[in-house]
């Protein structure tokens, strides 16, 4: 899922972020973030009801998702819309690019869609020679630029307008104005073109009702309207997770979306699709394909992972999140950026990828507080980072899984219902009564350096006297190579802290030794 | 932002109570100024205040790194060392949050029990004060002083803490000026701050100047390590205000600065 | 929170309205016709054409086909054989709705025999007209009652205005993909 050949400035999140740091450029186009910070609360101040609302309907179709699955299979077969199950992107694309190749499909006009860009797919068709052109504008000026999305919601967010105007150009081959009318205007001629004699339209879907069979798609320019319309083939790729029950819960997860996503009280188009064209209808597809990939997710079902697939694809957590906002979406290396991204690609990538992505997080938890869909996306960062001592993937399938806290009310996610994002937060709870066993590593974890380092500080400091004794040596550590008390610019061994800021030698007697000091009233407080 | 909480089932006493004080690892070994400092401002909400000196570290920086055995290993002292006490305060949400949040999780069975019983009386500093004591007029005067308040991430999300630091603050006589995005992580992080250095020092830079934007003489918040990472980046680019520990400054603002020794 | 009728229509109109289209109504029905033939012309004034279903029972009701002939347009119906580039070049597609909504300003296109999608998509201009009574208040409320109305069709499409991204720099940028002028002509029934 790595978008294979892409140019990518490091090898590590770490390297990345200090590029993306140091780049005046993205540093200046991520401020437009600012616009959506608010976005979070938008649902929760307009719709209080509609959260908890949003996070019960994803916890009941996780619940039994494989029952969901099958209801939506055979709605959509009766529907006479072609269904496959794809385990891996390689089948989901081994499967679209036979269809392409056995129909005689030239062209594809993409819209814009996390799930294809998790299997890669549009690099995929344009390997065996088929055009994929992305029609959503700023999934086209990235594909231009031969980049990846860099924001679910918004991919081209990294690109000021000035760039996104380089880019443009290089295709007009004559020099655009750097204004956003005539750029879009220009798209839009450019496009039109693509979407005319296209044999293909490939999307994603935000949701789909396992009871009508109908696949929602949401876009405000239109494209995805295009892709669903116009080629005689329409192929949704669907992450299982993506099924909900019933039809009516669209009405309060779309605007629930569309808010958390926006702050727009709904998207400017949705294109609700159940089944090809009817007889004597004359546009729309003549077959619809649906593939349902799994990707290493229902493996996560029954896991404290598993509140993660109710995750609705909003970008909130990415828009509030400090990491997110410093370093923009393409130091993440992945098709899934920010916290949601962070846990995300370590689960579906079977630990193959992004490995070192849930330790890029201050854990100052905004994420958790911006989810619609109440996923603690905090803590299970903190059970990522136990999680990911062990090499190979996260949670194997087959494995034993932890199995629920005893002797508390649990839901099926292994929570007590009081103990949901949403319940601790209200007023009057500020203290909350947590119960989730969640950071408990599935397995025992391997020796390393790290662990044994912890083990022996957290020895050391169970006890009061090795751990007066260790302040002893670190203070005489500091006298020694040291001397000098107060904030000071460098110090001997603590140049991580010590390159970007002054760090504070303390003088004196530690706090426990003062508090003697007064019990035997040599100090006056 | 007014607090919506409703009060507390243990309502004020007027009698002296008995607080054990957890210090914190930070404050132990680094800024044991604040600690003198909350130890003053509970015995002038009337406190007796004790020092179990057994008391060590809450564990935060284990789970963080992905060590939760040790971080386990920890809880289970701090729990045999606090759970005798009626109150323990913390002068770190981040800490006090830590026996809330996290201990809960991290242990099962009857020590799970012992972790809830624990976490329900642990409180921050700001927070037992001004909600649970009822006593947010501890006589500091602070008149003419403008601060401006940063919320700390652990206090603000885990805990709830919004207005009590907020509320002391004001009720001292200083003129509170928010910052723009008081509520954004200034980018401390524990092991983050080392090892994500440059994401750190960028989110340390906006803080400090939505701070310094305010003209505020003061940035305060309630978490020791966080000011440690702003008052070093303000020391080393020169931006921004003095990044000080509210307890600091209420402390400093008591009319008498030497007290009798307690006891 | 609105909850009359009349409210429910007159917070439709100003949600439209929000959302960049242009407002008509409500009116009865001549004075719909009469706004119908009046943006038709307006989106054909350089000779184009306006797209119009076949059996769409609003439109037909109206007598919107004999109106627009009379005042001298050019038709394009899904009957023609040419009715797909002609859609390409056509100046407004005319339609109806099947339902709308108040607090989140969109209104709801079904797709059927005689009633292509590409009707509201390909022209620059879109006519849309909503009779008051399939007003609903919220979304919820809308996607409830479609549910119950009957076989949901093929294509169910939802719109707001005018085609609009915020791709470029995170500012709202019309006229992307879709028609960059849409009109609402609300009809009291």
């Amino acid at each position: 899922m790595s978008g294979k050949g892409l140019v990518t400035p490091g090898p590590t999140m770490k390297a990345r972020s200090k590029v993306a740091v140091g780049d005046p450029q993205l540093q200046a186009a991520l401020s437009n973030l600012d616009l959506r910070l608010f976005t979070a609360g938008v649902v929760q101040a307009e719709h209080p009801e509609w959260k908890d609302r949003v996070a019960e309907i994803r916890r009941e179709t996780l619940a039994d998702l494989d029952g969901w699955i099958d209801k939506l299979e055979s709605k959509l077969l009766s529907l006479g819309v072609v269904v496959h199950r794809a385990a891996t992107p390689e089948e989901a694309r081994r499967y679209i690019i036979g269809l392409a190749q056995r129909e005689g499909v030239a062209r594809v006009i993409k819209s814009k869609s996390m799930a294809t860009e998790e299997i890669d797919l549009g690099r995929a068709l344009e390997a065996v020679g088929i055009e994929s052109v992305e029609t959503d504008l700023g999934e086209y000026i990235v594909q231009l630029a031969d980049e990846r999305p860099s924001h679910m919601i918004t991919p081209a967010i990294h690109k000021t307008l000035g760039q996104i105007a380089d880019v443009l150009s290089k295709e007009a081959g004559t020099d655009l104005p750097v204004v956003r009318e005539p750029l879009t205007a220009w798209a839009r001629d450019k496009l039109r073109e693509k979407f005319v004699g296209a044999d293909m339209g490939i999307t994603g879907a935000n949701f789909v009702a396992a009871d009508t069979g109908t696949i929602v798609v949401v876009t405000n320019e239109g494209n995805g309207r295009f892709c669903t319309s116009l080629p005689r083939i329409h192929v949704a790729v669907v992450p299982v997770e993506k099924v909900i029950p019933r039809f009516d819960d669209l009405g309060v997860l779309l605007p629930t979306l569309v808010m958390s996503a926006t702050g727009a009280k709904m998207s400017n188009y949705l294109s609700m699709v159940t089944g090809p064209r009817r007889e004597g209808e004359i546009d729309g597809p003549e077959q619809l394909h649906v593939v349902l990939l799994d990707h290493n997710r229902r493996v996560l079902l029954g896991t404290p992972y598993e509140d993660m697939l109710g995750c609705i694809r909003c970008g909130a957590c990415l828009n509030v999140c400090p990491v997110y906002r410093s370093v923009g979406g393409h130091a993440y290396d992945s098709s899934y950026s920010g916290p949601m991204g962070k846990i995300l690609t370590p689960l579906v990538t079977g630990g193959e990828e992004g490995r070192d992505l849930p330790f890029a997080s201050t854990l100052c938890g905004a994420c958790t507080e911006a989810c619609p869909a109440e996923i603690p996306l905090a803590d299970l960062l903190v059970r990522l980072r136990a999680d990911l001592r062990t090499p190979g993937p996260v949670v194997v399938a087959g494995a034993d899984q932890p199995a629920p806290p005893p002797a508390l009310p649990v839901d099926h996610a292994g929570r007590s219902p009081a103990a949901h994002p949403a319940a601790r937060r209200k007023p009057g709870e500020g203290y909350a009564t947590p119960v989730t066993r969640i950071h408990v590593p599935t397995r025992r974890a391997p020796w390393s350096r790290r662990r044994a380092g912890f083990e022996a500080w957290a020895r050391l400091w169970s006890y009061p006297s090795t751990y007066r004794a260790s302040l002893a040596v670190g203070r005489l550590g500091a006298k020694v190579l040291r001397p000098k008390a107060g904030w000071v610019r460098r110090a001997p061994m603590l140049h991580a802290w010590t390159d970007s800021r002054d760090v504070l030698v303390p003088a004196g007697a530690t706090f426990r030794e003062r508090w003697a000091a007064r019990e035997r009233g040599d100090e006056r407080w | 932002m007014p607090d919506e909480r409703e009060p507390r089932a243990s309502a004020p006493r007027a009698a002296a109570r008995r607080v054990a004080l957890f210090a914190t690892c930070v404050v132990d070994a680094v800024t044991p100024d604040t600690g003198v400092a909350t130890v003053r401002l509970l015995e002038a909400a009337g406190c007796v205040v004790e020092f179990p000196v057994a008391q060590t570290c809450c564990g935060q920086p284990a789970i963080n790194s992905g060590e939760p055995e040790a971080a386990t290993r920890l809880a289970r002292h701090f729990i045999e060392v606090f759970e005798p006490f009626d109150a323990i305060v913390a002068p770190s949400g981040s800490c006090a949050a830590m026996v809330h949040h996290w201990y809960t999780r991290l242990l099962d069975g009857g020590w799970r029990q012992r972790a809830q019983a624990v976490a329900e009386k642990t409180f921050e500093l700001s927070d037992y004060l001004v909600e649970e004591l009822g006593r947010p007029d501890l006589g500091a005067r602070l008149e003419g002083t403008t601060v401006t308040v940063h919320d700390a991430c652990h206090g603000l999300r885990n805990l709830g803490l919004k207005s009590s630091a907020r509320t002391l603050l004001e009720t001292a006589g200083a003129t509170i000026v928010e910052m723009a995005e008081p509520e954004m992580c200034c980018g401390f992080g524990g092991t983050f701050a080392v090892k994500y250095e440059e994401i750190s020092a960028h989110l340390a830079d906006d803080k400090l100047e939505h701070g310094g934007a305010t003209g505020a003489r003061y940035l305060t918040s309630g978490d020791g390590a966080c000011l440690m990472h702003l008052e070093g980046r303000r020391r080393r680019t020169g931006t921004g205000p003095e990044c000080v520990h509210f307890a600091d400054l209420l402390a400093d603002a008591l009319p008498a600065p030497t007290r009798p020794v307690a006891r | 929170m609105v909850t009359t009728a009349d409210e429910v229509t007159q917070a439709f109109l100003f949600s439209m309205a929000a959302n960049q289209c242009a407002t008509f109504g409500p009116g009865d029905p001549d004075a719909t016709l009469a706004a119908i033939v009046e943006r038709a012309r307006a989106h054909t004034a350089d000779g184009t054409a306006v797209a119009l279903p076949i059996g769409d029972p609003t439109l037909d009701d109206l007598g919107v086909a004999p109106a627009l002939l009379a005042a001298g347009l050019t038709l394009l119906r899904p009957d023609d054989p040419e009715w797909f580039p002609g859609l390409v070049v056509a100046g407004v597609g005319v339609t109806s709705s099947i339902a709308a909504v108040a607090a989140t300003g969109n209104v709801a296109l079904g797709a059927g025999v005689g009633l292509p999608r590409a009707t509201s998509l390909l022209p620059p201009a879109h006519v849309c007209v909503v009779r008051a009574s399939q007003v609903y208040a919220t979304f919820p409320d809308a996607i409830s009652g479609l549910l119950h109305a009957g076989p949901l069709p093929s294509a169910l499409t939802w719109i707001g205005g005018p085609s609009r991204t915020g791709d470029l720099e995170m500012r709202t940028t019309f006229g992307v993909h879709g028609p960059k002028v849409v009109d609402i002509v609300l009809l009291q029934d």
